[in-house]
């Protein structure tokens, strides 16, 4: 069938969904989410065009990507629960205290961004069905992924309050009811809101949305496509951490020997530097 | 398919300039004009919604309501007891082509939502992106091919 009179099956056959396996697909992944945050406002300018943070280089944070043609079209980034904490800690570690004395097993959903020049921010998720299904197809992949592979029992996400109602009728409820100001995005306003993932397909049944329910426990993700995430090398860890950002400066010892913890058959010399090392 | 795939999807999805899906669905709705201070809402319907979008619904009726005229719109949707309601502005009216022959003049109208709250909003979303997989899935919950 010709793409141009493609339907939505179609459309979406060329759509891939998967972990990123590649350094090139990862640096795709955090350019598209620095675009999209500075058009947004989120983030100021800056030299390497990536986003990225010390919570990426954590050996089971996994970045998942829809792509076409080798183009990465749209994000997300699952980071697990760790001594490092998760990003949305900055805000809410007295509300996550909470989860983590039950050892509620803790992750968060970050780094979300699609390509706006293919499908505009103007245009409504909840309301505009090609929309919809690029993110709602990324969505399954993280929820498959953290529920079959990493056995998790919340997703957290903080999002912009002006989303905060898309949130809610995916199911999440409200970590906290207060908006904060997150200074990692410029001081956006900020909900923190979580998924429980041992009650969310029986809340699923019961809430009438036969189709949202179909779409997300109908069938379960290839595992195949959460093989072969990509793994950072020396050279990768160089080249986004210190050639391309600068993630290492001004983080403390502990965090440091967390990370030299999670990669003791490599050398950082020189790629950590000394002085903060422990 | 090469990079041509990407091309191709842009062009089409570019070419689609709706922000939001509009669904045909047969559900009652009942409107009421802003009433004035300490007087009673007068709801009057219910009415048969022609489509309803993320951004408004359509519908026909006898009574002449002006463009720009703000009402109140209260709708029950499916499986749920208590009603939506929100304030929505008068965008577009004309008169029915089907009735125009007819003795009863019908209006249609087209009606943007200006706000609603929270509760309302998510409870909204979910109905319409409910509606919208349902219109592109099959039972299964693949997509088709429309």
């Amino acid at each position: 069938m010709m793409l141009e009179h493609a339907g939505m099956r179609s459309l979406f056959s060329g759509i891939e969904y998967r972990v990123a396996r590649s350094r090139d697909e990862l640096a795709q992944a955090y350019h598209l989410v620095y675009e999209e945050y500075l058009k947004q406002g989120y983030i100021h300018e800056n030299p390497s065009k990536m986003r990225l943070s010390l919570h990426n280089l954590i050996p089971e944070t996994t970045t998942f990507i829809a792509h076409v043609d080798s183009t990465v079209i749209a994000t997300a980034t699952v980071i697990l629960d760790s001594p490092l904490g998760l990003p949305m800690d900055e805000l809410y570690q007295n509300e996550l205290a909470g989860l983590r004395s039950e050892r509620a097993r803790l992750c968060e959903v970050s780094m979300l961004a699609h390509n706006s020049d293919l499908i505009s921010e103007k245009v409504s998720l909840m309301f505009n069905a090609r929309k919809m299904f690029l993110i709602f197809f990324l969505f399954k992949q993280v929820f498959d992924y953290v529920v079959q592979e990493e056995d998790m029992d919340y997703i957290c996400i903080t999002v912009n309050p002006k989303h905060s109602a898309i949130y809610d009728s995916l199911l999440f409820k409200n970590l906290d009811s207060e908006i904060k100001y997150y200074s990692k995005v410029n001081g956006a306003p900020a909900v923190a809101k979580i998924l429980n993932l041992s009650t969310i397909e029986n809340d699923s049944a019961a809430s009438k949305r036969q189709n949202m329910h179909k779409m997300f426990f109908n069938g379960r993700t290839d595992p195949r496509r959460f093989d072969e995430k990509f793994r950072f090398m020396i050279d990768d860890i160089k080249y986004f951490f210190v050639e391309r950002s600068n993630v290492f400066e001004g983080i403390g010892p502990e965090e440091i020997k967390y990370i030299l913890d999670a990669y003791p058959e490599y050398d950082l010399t020189g790629i950590i530097p000394r002085s903060i090392e422990l | 398919m090469g990079s041509q795939h990407l091309g191709k999807l842009r062009k089409i999805i570019s070419s689609d300039k709706r922000l939001c899906e509009r669904i045909e669905f047969p559900l009652k709705m009942f409107y009421a004009f802003q009433p004035e201070p300490g007087a009673e809402l007068d709801w009057k319907g219910p009415v048969l919604l022609d489509n309803i979008g993320g951004e408004g619904v359509g519908f026909n009726d006898s009574v002449l309501i002006a463009k720009g005229a703000e009402i109140l719109i209260r709708m029950y949707l499916p499986e749920d007891s208590v009603p939506v309601v929100f304030v929505g502005k008068v965008s577009w009216s004309k008169l029915s082509p089907v009735e125009l022959k007819s003795a009863k003049k019908i209006y249609s109208y087209g009606i943007h939502i200006e706000k609603y709250d929270p509760v309302t909003e998510s409870r909204f979303l979910g109905f319409m992106s409910d509606q919208i997989l349902g219109k592109y899935m099959d039972d299964s919950g693949n997509l088709k091919d429309i």
